[in-house]
């Protein structure tokens, strides 16, 4: 007995001493990453200087801000975010779920083949696909409307289409959109049972009643689910609005946020600050109901043993499916990519695309010898790597305590990491700015500490979610056996729960360093001279009207990130039997 | 109720043949099984049944009206055939609650409200779910879903109850109680069954008839007693319990009738009359262990061995008895159990003995 309880103290031994202090210490610095940026944003919104000015919150500044909500204005910028995110949301949504349709429960042919297009398509840049749609879209050089135009009905100058529209915006946002929610969306498509749909049938439904009464309400959480997520999302969208709204008068709240602080001289921060404060309140309150929402209603709970995943017959129709998704992919990643690639290499847009003469190498070369843009490069991958290595580092542990260890404050912790959530990114950048500027870590301002440290906050959420999700799946069976077997604690770790958790983990830092290296929004407010990174160098070449460059730039940034893919795929082929395991 | 009647039946998946040439018959009122290890067809046939698969050949008709037949192109759907289905995951929607889920198929036909409450409530009560009808689907436990499943498949009387592996997903004491319950249920509405399962026991325990299936074929249709005593087949044999199966030639007996002989031993048991054996030829000798009583033995002799380990089973001693090189498994009285290396008396009831030609070079045996 006495043998027994030795044995027992032994094995519950580090837990119990060496953890006791990480997962506080953990809690603290996570609370501090992600609740600051929130809450100096807040405090700048109502305060009564501008950043890195000493000032205080006073009565004055208060109605100062006051008086800028009620302006007529603001409300009308406000209805426009309001609506037009509806608008891109719902139709977003719809498209992915046909998609996802076709893709997970029909006998579409090739659908494996186009769930890799689809996955190819999340992971060309959204900048890509602006600078793409632009080009083939402007109203006088786009060269689907010079196309247009040669029909007699569309004979003049310019037009018929014009991307820097409301229609141009949805049209852009929509595509990409909708292929996120897709991939969202084909797992729920793919795990409910068939025998769901075919036990409606025998009971005397008919197909179309089963679709109404059946497979619509069961996966209306994960369809509402994937809405309030786009929704959320595009409420707080920059890089569309600010290339493709901006210049023809089209704003929304975070566009009008860049124009007040950056793009107009002197910057008018109150007002920028104030509708930050907006932003950030709407994205909070539909975050929080969304978790009110579907906190209560789980359907994947119910599934039994002889599942089955019976793909729909579409008989002739399926070779419209197998086109509906190729023409998807088309508009969403052919077009706009063979246009980035025609126009790297065009001396400038509108000469003449027949005539040898237009071509040149030019661009490329000054992409890779001037010392501004291989410093973008640099930056861009040393800032990408770091904070993605890091972050996914710290959300491993913080999934660690959450899901596995008895740590008192774990739901705290749950909870610290997932405020960013709710924070729009140009919202973030400004808190981190603000938090940089009114600390001693002043000096760090314009550099790219700054910028690692923003994308670290902003990875929270999803880099939590997905180590969480991956460590719930490892039983602790599993764990305990091998402590059975006599492996210590440290030796557990490295050779049952590293090999099992590393696909997540894989997966998460591939996603990660995408949407770093990618991303505008975060960085748009916090980049230095010395900390340009490929994104802002594309605003910066686009602003200055270099599109030529700027196709450059943003072909780099889709190189840069299908290499990573595709060298993480091998490794994660490599692995490929934990996957079985877990 | 109806009789279900199948033609014919073939249905390929791809290059596999899943269901071959299939005819069988469930009369009126009847329980009849499909029976068979996993990938032989049997939930294919069920499903060909239900209409949730169109047959590439073959025809069905249920109680002497057409459901499906591929000379004449017809195909009723699954929603038109009246029949009710339980599934091996019982697909309780998730969405609605006990109420709902039974409710639906007298929705969908349209039902008035009030009969519609009437009969469902009179349903739960006769599942023994009356008081959980307005509980979330999700939070019901194995056995309640399944009960929620068989109220929805009998609640609108239906002509024809098809069963996927019901009981597959249950824990065994449940098991053995709702395969009571069903059959109590079924023969009471005497409702027309068909069951598909790989459990032989619950096959025997269930069945009016069983259809043993072995790739996409029947291999023998019978009572649960024919199929268990009088297989037709070693595959049925086998595939029913555990079988003794020892090499063994015809040879004439003292009294010149027929005896199979087991090679090396001077073992042999009498051949029913009626089969068409000739002497010399190469035999499978097979009976079940059930068929065999051990009983110690003074001394040496035929159908005498030696025990080798027994273990006892809920009420008798199951051995594994030597004989020269072979081994025999034997049942015995718990009251007498035999020792370890005692010396025992195997005892064969001929008419359990069921014999398979055999290829004569097979088992590489001499003849004595």
């Amino acid at each position: 007995m006495a043998v027994l309880t030795a044995r027992a103290r032994g094995i519950a031994w580090p837990r119990v001493w060496a953890w006791a202090w990480l997962p506080t210490l953990l809690l603290i610095v996570v609370a501090v990453l992600t609740v600051t940026p929130v809450v100096t944003a807040l405090v700048a919104g109502f305060r009564d200087a501008p950043p890195g000015r000493p000032g205080a919150i006073t009565w004055e500044s208060i109605r100062a801000s006051l008086r800028v909500m009620a302006e007529p204005d603001v409300w009308r910028i406000l209805w426009t975010t309001v609506w037009l995110s509806t608008v891109r949301a719902v139709l977003a949504l719809a498209l992915a779920v046909v998609l996802a349709w076709i893709i997970a429960r029909t006998d579409c042919p090739f659908r494996n083949r186009l769930e890799f297009l689809l996955i190819l398509s999340f992971f060309f840049p959204l900048l890509g696909k602006v600078l793409g749609w632009a080009l083939l879209l402007s109203p006088q050089k786009g060269y689907l409307n010079q196309l247009l135009r040669l029909l007699p009905m569309f004979a003049g100058d310019t037009g018929p289409l014009d991307i820097f529209s409301y229609g141009g915006l949805i049209f852009v946002s929509v595509t990409g959109w909708a292929t996120l929610l897709a991939i969202f969306l084909i797992p729920a498509f793919r795990n409910m049972d068939a025998a769901l749909e075919e036990s409606a049938r025998m009971c005397g439904a008919s197909p179309r009643r089963t679709v109404t009464r059946i497979l619509v309400p069961l996966l209306r959480p994960a369809i509402l689910a994937a809405f309030i997520l786009s929704l959320t999302r595009l409420l707080s969208s920059f890089e569309t609005e600010v290339f493709l709204g901006t210049s023809s008068g089209i704003y929304v709240l975070t566009n009008k946020i860049y124009e007040r602080m950056v793009q107009i001289f002197p910057p008018d921060f109150r007002t920028g600050m104030t509708m930050a404060v907006m932003l950030l309140v709407i994205t909070f309150g539909l975050v929080l109901v969304n978790s009110r929402f579907l906190g209560k209603r789980d359907y994947t709970t119910v599934t039994g043993r002889g599942y089955s995943a019976r793909p729909m017959a579409l008989g002739r129709l399926r070779w419209v499916a197998f086109g509906f998704v190729l023409l998807f992919f088309i508009v969403t990643v052919v077009l706009p990519a063979v246009m980035l690639i025609q126009v790297s290499f065009i001396r400038f847009i509108g000469l003449n695309v027949f005539d040898p003469a237009s071509y040149t190498l030019d661009n490329w070369r000054r992409m890779l010898t001037l010392r501004i843009n291989r410093l973008a490069l640099t930056n861009s991958l040393v800032m990408s790597i770091v904070a993605t290595t890091v972050g996914m580092i710290i959300y491993s542990l913080v999934s660690y305590v959450v899901t596995r260890s008895r740590y008192k404050g774990r739901r705290l912790l749950d909870l610290a990491a997932w405020v960013p959530w709710a924070v729009p990114s140009l919202v973030l950048g400004l808190g981190i700015l603000w938090a940089v500027l009114l600390s001693p870590l002043a000096i760090l301002y314009g550099t790219l500490t700054v910028l690692i440290l923003a994308h670290i906050v902003r990875g929270f959420p999803f880099g939590t979610q997905i180590m969480g999700s991956s460590m719930i799946q490892i039983s602790r069976e599993l764990e305990e056996a091998a402590r059975i077997h006599k492996a210590s604690w440290p030796s557990t770790f490295r050779r049952i729960w590293l090999p099992l958790v590393m696909n997540g983990f894989l997966a998460g830092w591939v996603i990660q360093f995408t949407v770093s290296f990618s991303d505008l929004a975060t960085v748009a407010f916090l980049y230095g001279a010395k900390s340009t990174v490929l994104p802002t160098l594309f605003l910066s070449q686009w602003s200055n009207g270099r599109l030529e460059e700027a196709a450059v730039a943003a072909l780099m940034m889709t190189a840069v990130v299908l290499a990573v893919v595709v060298l993480v795929r091998r490794l994660v082929h490599a692995s490929v039997r934990t996957t079985t395991v877990a | 109720m109806g009789t279900v009647w199948a033609s014919g039946l073939v249905k390929t998946f791809g290059t596999v043949v899943a269901v071959n040439d299939l005819s069988f018959e469930a009369k009126a009122g009847e329980f009849l099984t499909l029976l068979g290890p996993s990938g032989c067809g049997k939930t294919t046939t069920l499903r060909l049944v239900a209409g949730l698969e169109r047959p590439d050949r073959g025809e069905i008709q249920v109680g002497g009206r057409p459901l499906s037949s591929t000379e004449s192109g017809l195909f009723v759907p699954p929603e038109r055939r009246g029949m009710g289905m339980v599934f091996q995951s019982y697909a309780i929607w998730p969405h609605m609650t006990v109420y709902e889920n039974v409710a639906f198929p007298l929705q969908e036909l349209r039902v008035p409200r009030a009969e519609t409450r009437e009969r469902v409530m009179a349903m739960l009560g006769t599942v023994g779910l009356g008081d959980l009808h307005a509980r979330p689907a999700p939070m019901l436990s194995g056995g309640q879903q399944q009960r929620v499943a068989l109220a929805r498949a009998l609640v609108s009387n239906p002509q024809v109850l098809l069963l996927d592996e019901p009981l597959s997903n249950l824990d065994a004491r449940l098991r053995e109680e709702m395969r009571f319950e069903l059959r109590e249920m079924q023969a009471k509405l005497g409702i027309t069954s068909i069951f598909v399962t790989h459990d032989q026991a619950e096959a025997m325990t269930l069945s009016d008839r069983i259809v043993v299936m072995n790739a996409g074929r029947i291999e023998q249709e019978g009572s649960p007693e024919e199929v268990y005593q009088r297989p037709s087949t070693r595959f049925v044999m086998d595939f029913l319990g555990r079988a003794n199966h020892l090499p063994a030639r015809i040879a004439k007996g003292e009294d010149g009738s027929l005896v199979a002989e087991i090679e090396e031993s001077g073992c042999s048991v009498p051949v029913a009359a009626g089969g068409s054996w000739s002497v010399g030829q190469a035999v499978l000798l097979a009976f079940r262990p059930e068929a065999v009583e051990a009983r110690a033995a003074e001394r040496e002799g035929a159908w005498v061995g030696v025990v080798r380990s027994s273990v006892y089973v809920s009420g008798r001693v199951e051995y594994v008895v030597e004989m020269g090189n072979f081994t025999v498994r034997a049942t015995g009285p718990e009251d007498a159990r035999l020792p370890h290396d005692a010396r025992a008396k195997l005892c064969v009831s001929p008419r359990a003995v069921r014999l398979w030609p055999r290829e004569p070079d097979a088992n590489g045996g001499t003849v004595g």
